[in-house]
């Protein structure tokens, strides 16, 4: 075993992540992830660098899901209002209404196009814009507008799931 | 601001499943197995079809069949082989770069790989066409053996036609889905 292996393991989560975003199916989805491991697993001896490791794992996974993904899918599915799901920072959350909103969340990531989800998707992990920029080979502030139009796209999602609830 | 906690906490707590933790490796054990299978497999035919040919000359006994299916044995083959070394290489050389210089280089693969499945189809249509044309000489020309060894030949080559037909409009419908969202990616 490649002694960067355990390293890639403990990046799986964000894998997983990543490869949730492009598709819907489980089966489909322990698949994709499969495949992006099994990419990592054999491109790792030519990696020069393992402090670059994340950032490569998840250039792999994004460019095996941006070949996967049909594009934008359709709209996500309304979800049964819950004031408490979308409430104040007071609210806290049942494990069934944390599943219906990451649920939610998914499907909206996945209508977006190609271009706006890849960049939400790494901001929403935590890089910032110009490690964005990097992995995804285009300017910061193209990154920036991106992310906005991303934002700007899930934000008018949910005000239209807070109006269908009242 | 709370939207944007939303977002991010949400997304961050996701988690894969605790079975697909567990069974990684040996489902990544599995497909590496399977990915050596199926070269093995390509290996052991081609031998398998250079062993029979060249035992047969070598033997000095090429049937009429031999000598029939040796001149697209000789073009298919080393095609075939071209093709899936250059298929073997092509894709994970460019999955460490960025989005954007992997989805341009996937592109020319990709047009590429359309090619050769358009090459696959002519080919195949070849075979067919050569296939006709020796039963119809050995019909007016050869005798019961060559007859037969031409039948034989078309019927492989009809098969043959109707499976590349197939695999073909299989493999194109995705290269062209894969093609399009890629396009699509670097225009907006």
């Amino acid at each position: 075993m490649h002694p960067l292996w355990p390293n890639v393991e403990a990046r799986i989560p964000q894998l997983w992540r990543a490869v949730c975003g492009y598709e819907a199916i489980p089966a489909l989805q322990q698949e994709l992830l499969q495949e992006v491991l099994l990419a990592i697993w054999e491109a790792l001896p030519s990696l020069r660098d393992p402090d670059r490791l994340p950032a490569f794992a998840l250039r792999v996974a994004h460019n095996l899901g941006a070949s996967h993904a049909r594009g934008a899918s359709r709209q996500p599915r309304a979800l049964a209002f819950d004031e408490e799901l979308h409430g104040t920072a007071t609210h806290s959350p049942t494990a069934d209404a944390d599943d219906a909103r990451a649920r939610w969340l998914f499907e909206a990531v996945r209508a977006l196009p190609l271009n706006l989800r890849q960049a939400l998707m790494l901001q929403l992990e935590g890089y910032e814009y110009r490690e964005i920029a990097e992995m995804l080979g285009i300017s910061i502030d193209n990154v920036g507008v991106r992310v906005h139009r991303a934002r700007a796209r899930l934000k008018q999602l949910l005000d239209k799931e807070d109006r269908r609830a009242n | 601001m709370q939207t944007e906690e939303f977002l991010s906490e949400t997304w961050r707590r996701q988690a894969p499943p605790a079975p697909l933790i567990r069974d990684i490796e040996s489902r990544l054990a599995r497909q590496r197995c399977s990915r050596l299978l199926q070269r093995g497999g390509e290996i052991a035919l081609t031998l398998a079809a250079v062993a029979v040919f060249g035992g047969a000359a070598a033997a000095r006994g090429m049937q009429p069949v031999h000598w029939l299916l040796l001149p697209f044995f000789l073009i298919y083959l080393p095609a075939a082989w071209f093709v899936v070394l250059r298929g073997w290489r092509a894709r994970s050389e460019s999955l460490g770069e960025n989005v954007s210089n992997h989805a341009r280089q996937r592109l020319v693969q990709l047009r590429t790989g359309l090619r050769d499945l358009w090459l696959a189809r002519r080919a195949a249509t070849a075979l067919l066409l050569y296939a006709g044309v020796a039963l119809l000489l050995t019909l007016i020309l050869g005798d019961r053996a060559w007859r037969t060894a031409a039948l034989f030949m078309i019927g492989y080559a009809a098969a043959w036609w109707f499976c590349t037909q197939w695999f073909v409009n299989r493999r194109r419908r995705r290269k062209l889905r894969e093609y399009r969202a890629l396009r699509r990616l670097l225009a907006d």
